[in-house]
């Protein structure tokens, strides 16, 4: 073991972890915040209306629309993230002015996230109490106060705890955009594990990703049981 | 829910777009009304059905509505529970003068708080009337139904002897030994094939299903029932 931990290839990892991983941290959690805060921005609304939309929901959508929608999420839902890196290069070069690096990243991100929290989002809004709708409309509530003041409301611990599962597969995600020079532990695991073959360094991001989802997780599902006032104890 | 008690009842009137402090005022008057001043920071998830209940009245009445609907508001609740929350609809009604309909399948329900009573059959008003008329001498097939849901029928075609039904209006008659009576001073031997005495409004109310061996001792015991007060009497 102590041999093991003299050797040259053990030292060298220690080297570029300590050199490269504060960085690498960093640029993973700002782009998986930023990244899933702009999804969400587009995806709440979204999801919201999709749950809404129903022929015999609060606010039926032309069918047309609704047709539209669900395709659209679905079409965005099916494109290999990898593939859809590629795809949207154009679009990224259009909004931040290059293809590459840890800002274009966000690009690919938030198109590949928001259709994920937009359904993530209609399955918590569809699973409020249908009682809590009826009482709402019986006392005169609009369709806009039934979603801000109840729908929304009504939905928050399961949209903590969606938004955390969003969270945890947009990490995912951002290992991956390292391919694009994408920073963040991905890079790091991809440039120095993968095609330097410096495998400890790839074992150790990982298992720092590892971390990062469980902190992730375990903040989400505390919050997210905290905020349910149908669990308070008698 | 996760909103408090209080924000339960403030919600009709944060919709209309009452101030924030006259809402809460007017909610913790009608929490204090329906008796649940100490639960406004409790949520619906720490109260019984019967305080949940008593909740969602307070927010009915958040409005001043003229017209309170109580869909089924006791099915789910035990019989105790039940009654008080029925005291409660009743001390809204006389109280707030407020008009309570009530949608219920329980006949006792009906009994306790009801004045006016329509019975629907297939989503048609079968019968309707005062709740004393109606409970003592149903009419449609509907009504006898619920009002003696034994299944008189059954008993009819099986023993279809010389019946009367003996309908008691009032306490005073029920008080009355009426069939040691009808034995001693008339000599007729009646058969009481079942009987139910219940509390109508706020007077005790009855009937029972009397048969006898013939139509001349049947006779006799109309002549000798329809004399006194309170009671009458019904072929059947």
């Amino acid at each position: 073991m102590a041999e093991f931990f003299a050797s040259k290839e053990w030292l060298d990892a220690v080297d570029i972890v300590k050199a490269e991983v504060p960085l690498a941290i960093w640029e993973t959690l700002y782009v998986t915040l930023i990244s899933t805060l702009i999804a969400l921005v587009i995806g709440l609304p979204l999801g919201v209306l999709l749950a809404v939309g129903d022929k015999d929901g609060i606010v039926p959508l032309p069918a047309l629309l609704r047709h539209f929608l669900n395709i659209l999420i679905n079409l965005l839902r099916s494109v290999p993230f990898l593939i859809l890196i590629v795809v949207v290069a154009p679009l990224t070069r259009l909004i931040i002015g290059k293809a590459f690096g840890t800002a274009a990243s966000i690009v690919p991100l938030v198109i590949a996230a928001f259709p994920f929290i937009a359904r993530l989002v209609e399955s918590s809004v569809r699973e409020v109490n249908p009682n809590i709708i009826e009482m709402a409309q019986s006392t005169g509530a609009s369709p806009f106060q039934i979603i801000t003041k109840v729908l929304i409301p009504e939905s928050v611990p399961s949209l903590i705890s969606n938004i955390t599962i969003a969270l945890t597969t947009i990490l995912g995600y951002t290992a991956m955009s390292g391919a694009i020079g994408g920073g963040g532990l991905g890079k790091l695991a991809i440039n120095y594990g993968y095609y330097r073959y410096k495998y400890l360094v790839m074992i150790i991001t990982v298992i720092l990703l590892i971390l990062l989802v469980q902190l992730f997780q375990s903040i989400g599902t505390k919050l997210s049981v905290v905020s349910d006032k149908r669990l308070m104890k008698k | 829910m996760q909103r408090s008690c209080l924000k339960n009842v403030m919600f009709p009137l944060e919709l209309e777009g009452v101030k924030k402090t006259d809402a809460k005022k007017r909610a913790l008057e009608l929490l204090e009304t329906v008796g649940l001043p100490d639960k406004a920071n409790a949520y619906p998830a720490q109260l019984s059905g019967g305080q949940q209940q008593r909740v969602a009245i307070a927010r009915a009445l958040a409005t001043d509505p003229k017209v309170l609907l109580c869909d089924e508001a006791t099915s789910a609740l035990d019989p105790k529970t039940s009654h008080a929350i029925l005291s409660l609809i009743r001390e809204i009604n006389e109280k707030l003068g407020i008009t309570v309909i009530i949608i219920t399948h329980q006949m006792s329900v009906i009994e306790e708080v009801c004045n006016n009573v329509a019975i629907l059959d297939h989503g048609k008003v079968a019968e309707q009337g005062r709740v004393v008329d109606i409970f003592t001498h149903p009419k449609s097939q509907a009504a006898k139904r619920l009002v003696f849901p034994e299944g008189e029928q059954e008993i009819l075609v099986e023993n279809a002897a010389y019946r009367l039904r003996v309908i008691f209006v009032g306490a005073k008659a029920a008080g009355t030994p009426l069939i040691a009576q009808l034995a001693k001073e008339k000599g007729i031997e009646a058969n009481i094939l079942g009987a139910s005495t219940k509390a109508v409004g706020d007077k005790a109310y009855g009937n029972m299903l009397l048969s006898f061996a013939d139509e001349d001792s049947k006779n006799q015991a109309i002549a000798f029932l329809k004399d006194i007060e309170d009671i009458s009497v019904e072929e059947v």
